[in-house]
């Protein structure tokens, strides 16, 4: 939920160059996972319905 | 609880979050000469948690955090001790409700999720696949805590409390 409040592209740290495959750009990303630490794929779900 | 192999059915150490804190706050927020002090807002169940990381950051660093805010009114909604789920069930519905809306208005600061355009928000979040536990900001040197409820939530009756989802949209907590 954080990173949708983040916004997508400081999330994730896309607008720095091509981001059309989507992976995550560590050197600008602000949204910072420390449990998987980005093993999963994708690494973020939007949401996780029980 | 983590979700990875290593931290299947165990908390992620705040080691963890403190390296990774730390790190981000080096590569986002430092330029060369400044020295400006780290400002972190801690969101956690466990009140312990504000001493370990504490501890952990460089000195001087300035930590927010519900449990040790000088507002009673932030205190009296913060998590008195780590979260489980079957202890919270059984308290009385009051504490469930205050309890919860200390959960809200720690995520609402923690993502900035509500703030308006003139309000501080995290610069980066650090969090785990299960819950978020504390940001790193570089806007919020303004001291979050010590302004403002945000206009988003609202006091209703019963000591309830309403929050904002978008123009017109509330929900109740």
């Amino acid at each position: 939920m954080a990173a949708v409040a983040l916004g997508w592209d400081r999330a994730f740290g896309y607008g720095y160059r091509d981001d059309s495959a989507g992976e995550v750009n560590r050197e600008h990303a602000r949204w910072i996972e420390v449990d998987e630490k980005g093993s999963l794929n994708p690494p973020w779900r939007p949401f996780e319905l029980f | 609880m983590g979700s990875s192999w290593k931290y299947h059915n165990k908390n992620v150490p705040i080691e963890e979050y403190t390296t990774a804190g730390n790190a981000a706050w080096k590569r986002l927020f430092r330029s060369p000469g400044d020295l400006s002090p780290q400002v972190v807002y801690l969101a956690s169940d466990d009140p312990g948690a504000f001493k370990d990381l504490q501890s952990q950051l460089e000195p001087g660093s300035r930590i927010f955090s519900l449990t040790k805010s000088r507002y009673p009114d932030f205190r009296s909604i913060a998590s008195p001790a780590p979260y489980f789920q079957d202890k919270f069930s059984a308290l009385p519905k009051a504490d469930r409700v205050r309890l919860t809306m200390g959960m809200i208005v720690d995520f609402a600061v923690l993502s900035g999720m509500w703030a308006r355009d003139d309000e501080p928000r995290p610069g980066a979040v650090i969090c785990g696949l299960r819950y978020a536990r504390f940001s790193w900001s570089s806007c919020l040197r303004r001291g979050i805590l010590s302004h403002r409820f945000p206009s988003q939530f609202q006091r209703v009756q019963d000591g309830c409390c309403r929050v904002r989802l978008g123009s017109g949209v509330w929900i109740r907590i």
